[in-house]
Order: C-alpha cells, then sequence, then structure tokens
C-alpha cells in the first residue's frame, strides 16, 4: 500500500471548462493533492468543451496542482454531433433509424446523455487501478454518470466511493418538485449509489435533509460541504483599485457577475433597477451585467432577445460580456453594490454569493424569498433583502445599498470582509478531506 | 477567385416547411452582415400552410422534381387530379356530379393522410436526395462555403453533399453566431412572414 493515499476523482466538469461547478473540482483536486493525497481526475474530453459547450478557459489549467494527472475517457458524441461528415455512413443515410437505434440502446444505459463517458470512465478507472490501486473514488455530478460510474467502479474494486452532489439530481432545484416521474430509472439508480455510498456530500443543508428524508438507510452517511470562494479568482490588492466611495458627485454601479440564465429573475431586476433610478435620487445610476449568457454558446442569442439586452433594458442597464478569470477582480472593484441575482428557491446557494461577501461590498438579492443563501447573507453585515420579487422592494432594497456604499463604513466593511474570510472554498474542505483519510485508513485496518 | 475571397456564402437544406422560421432567422441574422444565403426547398408536397422564406434568401425549389417522381406523380394523377377534374366537369351537366365531386374530395383527402403519407412520408427525405443530387452541378456548390442541414430529413442530402465537395463544410447547426463578428453592413428593416401586406419576394426558382 502507497504512503500516499491515491484518489480517483471523477470530475466531468474540470479545467479547462469554464462551466460554472468547475471551481468547486478544482479547488477540491488541489486541496486533497496538496494534503497529500496522489489524484488522478477523469474530465470530459476537450473536443465537448470546444465544441459542444463552445466555450473554454485555459488559463484555468495552469491553476490546477500539477501533481494531479488528468485523463480523459471516451464519450459518445452522437447527441450532441452538427458536423454531418462525422456522421458515419449509417446515420448519414439513414439519420431517422439511427436515432431510433441510438434511442433504443439508452433503455439499458444509464438514464443520462453522458452514460458513454461513464461507461469509459469505469473502464479507464478500472486500468489505472489495475497499474497502481486507488484508496478512494470520488465523483462529483452532474452529470450523475460520474456517480454510476464511481458506484460502479466501488464494485469492481472493493474500494469506498463517495458522491458530490455540486448539483441535484432528482431534485428539480426550481420548482423544488421531483425531476423524475415516480418509478423512473434514475430513482434506483440514486437508491442503489447512495446505499452503497461511503458518503455523500451536499451543498447546504437543505439539500442534505431532503436525500436524507428520502433515503434514510444512507442518511448517517450524508454531509454538507459548502461552497466557497476562491482566494486566487478574487485577489484583495485588485479589489481595492476601485477608487474612492461614490460619493454624490460619482454615480452608483451596480453590478451583477455571474452566467445569466433564464431561471434568474432578471425582469424584475431590471423592473426595480428602473423604478430605483427614476426616482432621481441617486443620478447617473448604472446596472452592468458581466457574465456569460446561458452555459452553451448557442444559449446567447435567445437570451439576448429573451432579455432585451440589444435594445429593449431600461436606461443605465449595461450587458458588459464575459469577463476573464484575471479581471473578476476588477469588475468587483468596479462595482458600489453587487446584486446577487439567484433562479430557484431554498434549495439554491449559488457559489457566487461566497464570492460577493468576500468583496466587503453591499449585496442586494434579488431571489426568492427563503434561498439557501440567506443562511449565508444573514451574518453579512452588508446585505440587503427586498423580501419579495416585487419592483418595489427590489427598488427599496437597491437604494438602500447604494445609500450603504455611499456612506462606505471602513469598520462595517472589514466587519464583512472578515465574515467572508471563513467560507473559503478550502476551510470548507478541510473536515471533508481528513472524514477521507479516516475512510482510507480504516479501510486500511 | 474562391470563395473565401468573396462574402461567405451559405447554402440552406429544408424538407420540411417547420424548419421555415429558423431559417428565416438565420438568414435575417446572416445576410445583415454581408452573407450571401440561399436554400433548397421541398415545397412540392405538404408546404401549403409553410411560411414564406425570408426576401433576402435566394430560392431553389425542388417542388417540381418532386411531383415528377414516379409515385408521386401516378398517385396524384390517378387518385386525385383525374377523377377530380372528371367530376368538375360532368358537375352541372350530369345530376349527382356535384356531390360526387364533394364525396372524391373528401375521399381523395382521408386517403392522401392515411395512404399516401403513411406510405410516402417515411422514405420522402430518401426520395428527395436523388432528384436534388442530379441538380447539385445547378447550386455551384463549388463555391460556397457552408450547407445547413436545416432539419433531421436532409440529413442524407447533406450526407452526399459532403461526400461529393469535401471543400465544404456541412452541418446540422443552424447557429448564425457563426457569423457575429463580421459587421453589420445591410440592416435589413422588420419582416413579418404573416403580414399580407408585406413586400413581395422573388419567386422561387425551380432546381
Amino acid at each position: 500500500m502507497p504512503d500516499r493515499p491515491r484518489l480517483l476523482y471523477l470530475a466531468y466538469y474540470f479545467p479547462p471548462s469554464r462551466a460554472s461547478g468547475v471551481y468547486r473540482a478544482r479547488a477540491t483536486a488541489n486541496y486533497f493533492a496538496e494534503a497529500g493525497w496522489d489524484v488522478t481526475v477523469l474530465r470530459a474530453p476537450d473536443r465537448f468543451f470546444t465544441d459542444v459547450v463552445g466555450s473554454l478557459d485555459e488559463s484555468l489549467v495552469a491553476t490546477v496542482d500539477p501533481r494531479i494527472a488528468t485523463v480523459q475517457p471516451h464519450l459518445d458524441f452522437f447527441p450532441w454531433e452538427q458536423d454531418v461528415r462525422r456522421f458515419g455512413a449509417f446515420r448519414g443515410n439513414f439519420p431517422f433509424l439511427a436515432k431510433r437505434v441510438h434511442a433504443w440502446k439508452q433503455r439499458f444505459k444509464f438514464p443520462d446523455v453522458y452514460n458513454s463517458w461513464g461507461d469509459s470512465a469505469v473502464e479507464e478507472g478500472l486500468r489505472l487501478h489495475r497499474e497502481r490501486p486507488f484508496d478512494l473514488v470520488l465523483a462529483t455530478g452532474n452529470p450523475f454518470s460520474a456517480f454510476a460510474a464511481a458506484y460502479r467502479l466501488g464494485r469492481r474494486t472493493g474500494r469506498p466511493y463517495i458522491v458530490d452532489y455540486r448539483d441535484s439530481w432528482t431534485l428539480d432545484l426550481f420548482t423544488n418538485e421531483d425531476a423524475f416521474p415516480p418509478g423512473h430509472r434514475a430513482w434506483r439508480w440514486e437508491r442503489r449509489i447512495l446505499e452503497h455510498a461511503a458518503g455523500a456530500l451536499f451543498v447546504n443543508e437543505a439539500l442534505r435533509t431532503w436525500h436524507a428524508d428520502r433515503y434514510p438507510k444512507a442518511a448517517d452517511r450524508m454531509h454538507v460541504v459548502l461552497n466557497g470562494w476562491d482566494p486566487d479568482v478574487l485577489d484583495s490588492d485588485v479589489l481595492d483599485t476601485g477608487g474612492p466611495a461614490p460619493g454624490a458627485d460619482r454615480p452608483l454601479a451596480y453590478a451583477y457577475v455571474g452566467t445569466i440564465t433564464k431561471v434568474q429573475p432578471v425582469k424584475p431586476l431590471f423592473d426595480g433597477f428602473a423604478r430605483m433610478a427614476a426616482d432621481g435620487r441617486r443620478p447617473g445610476a448604472r446596472l452592468d451585467l458581466y457574465g456569460h449568457l446561458g452555459f452553451f454558446a448557442g444559449s446567447q442569442a435567445v437570451l439576448r432577445t429573451e432579455f432585451g439586452l440589444d435594445d429593449g433594458v431600461p436606461d443605465g442597464i449595461a450587458y458588459r460580456g464575459p469577463v476573464a478569470k484575471a479581471d473578476i477582480g476588477r469588475a468587483y472593484a468596479e462595482s458600489d453594490v453587487l446584486v446577487f441575482l439567484a433562479g430557484g428557491s431554498k434549495y439554491v446557494t449559488s457559489g457566487k454569493v461566497f464570492e460577493y461577501m468576500a468583496t466587503g461590498k453591499p449585496i442586494v438579492s434579488v431571489h426568492e424569498p427563503g434561498c439557501a443563501a440567506e443562511e449565508l447573507l444573514a451574518g453579512y453585515p452588508l446585505w440587503f433583502a427586498p423580501g419579495s420579487l416585487d419592483p418595489v422592494d427590489i427598488a427599496r432594497a437597491m437604494a438602500e445599498a447604494g445609500d450603504a456604499a455611499r456612506r462606505a463604513d471602513p469598520a462595517i466593511a472589514a466587519k464583512a470582509r472578515e465574515y467572508a474570510a471563513s467560507f473559503t472554498r478550502y476551510r470548507a474542505l478541510e473536515s471533508f478531506e481528513a472524514r477521507c483519510r479516516a475512510i482510507v485508513e480504516g479501510g486500511r485496518r | 477567385m474562391t470563395a473565401t475571397e468573396t462574402a461567405p456564402r451559405v447554402v440552406l437544406l429544408l424538407f420540411r416547411n417547420g424548419a421555415v422560421k429558423r431559417a428565416n432567422r438565420y438568414a435575417a441574422y446572416a445576410c445583415e452582415r454581408g452573407v450571401r444565403v440561399e436554400a433548397v426547398v421541398a415545397d412540392g408536397q405538404r408546404w401549403g400552410r409553410a411560411l414564406e422564406l425570408h426576401p433576402s434568401i435566394r430560392v431553389h425549389s425542388l417542388a417540381a422534381a418532386e411531383n415528377r417522381m414516379p409515385l408521386v406523380w401516378l398517385y396524384e394523377t390517378l387518385l386525385e387530379r383525374l377523377p377530380g377534374g372528371l367530376l368538375r366537369r360532368l358537375d352541372g351537366r350530369v345530376p349527382g356530379a356535384g356531390a360526387a365531386a364533394r364525396v372524391h374530395r373528401r375521399g381523395a383527402s382521408w386517403l392522401r393522410r392515411n395512404l399516401f403519407w403513411r406510405v410516402y412520408g417515411p422514405v420522402r427525405h430518401q426520395a428527395l436526395r436523388r432528384p436534388a443530387v442530379r441538380r447539385l452541378g445547378r447550386l455551384d456548390l463549388e463555391h460556397a462555403d457552408l450547407v445547413v442541414c436545416a432539419d433531421e430529413s436532409t440529413v442524407p442530402l447533406g450526407w452526399s453533399i459532403a461526400k461529393r465537395y469535401p471543400h465544404l463544410a456541412v452541418t446540422k447547426a443552424a447557429d448564425p453566431q457563426v457569423f457575429a463578428d463580421r459587421p453589420v453592413t445591410t440592416p435589413l428593416g422588420e419582416w413579418d412572414p404573416t403580414d399580407p401586406d408585406r413586400p413581395k419576394r422573388d419567386p422561387y426558382l425551380p432546381l
């Protein structure tokens, strides 16, 4: 048995992916590597990021610990393939039949479009395990094929596995209802995976409780590992370059930084901002939206039209586009008030909230009341909650946050940053890594 | 002069009218950016209620070629045109001819739904491929840059094109954002295909 415990980490979205879940996976792999683990990551093939998602961030690769080995198991691109030349003779000549055959084959596989990657990950994991055995398998979802792969690897190798619910699988976070009808194969798979797992991680207590109620046999192995903010992404030196606080002579800058999707209450935000701007007490106030529109390149045009970003937005609102990782601190520095725009309700924390708190700036919540992030924000001294998605309430909260930014009390800002300092990703991972070590050592004994 | 030295030229393939809206959005975005957009449409059958294609698209029609195909021509002639025409001519001259014409119309409509489309529908995309491939020369694809299969049923034709023109990109992705970095050179006004007063477009050209 080697001295350094070996971790096989199934993280489909891993750098160079720029997906929002990448930061949790990156921090987990880096933390384990720094803590003395020999980490191997199985991730999606590059072609998925370039051709399917349509975007990646190569600069993120440099932030992955060089001791971490990454492998790209094969993925069947059938569902995403657009290049007719790559179809092959069967699909090129008989596209409908090929689709039916593909759909028929899916009936026998894990119910997830990424299942071919999961199958390859099992093969690759077993091959690597034969070369040098792993001590622990950790999988993060989505996609949840990673969970199935971890389960199968656990069964085949006899090693413990842990699943990390970075996202929810069978619970629809935006409607708070089951994501699958009764009797769907996903339920059987989830039960099987959780009941055999050495642990299951969730990003907040509400999600942990929901799963514990569903799967009581596995409840004692379910834990919360919060998301957190990444000090390397949010450089405090850059944050301090924003210049003086906005006095009466400088207009207020509100900002949202993050991916914009259609599940977020964008319209109430626009209406609330327009109402606040219309009262004339904060002349020149602007709302900047930084970030990608949707997770896929193809969704950009649809969302631009849906939110009227080209010409239909109220005065003062501007879509500034995506911000490179290196410049994200500057986007925060140039803002006076941050708008925490989140879809869903009590099960949604959003990783962004930690980054927002780390800036020490006033935060206005624009989401359904009862969002899981409220528990965290409640201890943050510069939090302004409208209490509803009514534009009148949003306008009031935005106005109060703007006034707080103008007052710029350094003591409160310092208190806010001090509070946020306890929410780095590494802090969140400390106890989890210790638990993994105990599981591995328990297995060795 | 190669195609890349001039404005990009895109050929859209549409065999089903469900793809017309998508094609119009694509063309409106691309043409504003100086892209020449052409379309090959199979508007011979099941195209009656289709929206009109954007005036900026040069449209090549496969209607005549499709309607001359033996199965289609025989069916329409023997079951629809001949008896229908005969009964219309007899209407007013022979008692009961008008009623017979109405019965025939209803019967023909039922047969079209339940016989013709049951047989022809599943093979239509394959049947259309052959006449379309025979006429590819008229599309001058040597000077095209991209072929877009706007609906799944055009994939066999797209596959044949990909085999014959190795330089061509043939894709199912009708995503006009690939031209996002080209400046808008000819802004197009609003155009609503459902507006009865919309400007008339050029007629579709037989391929």
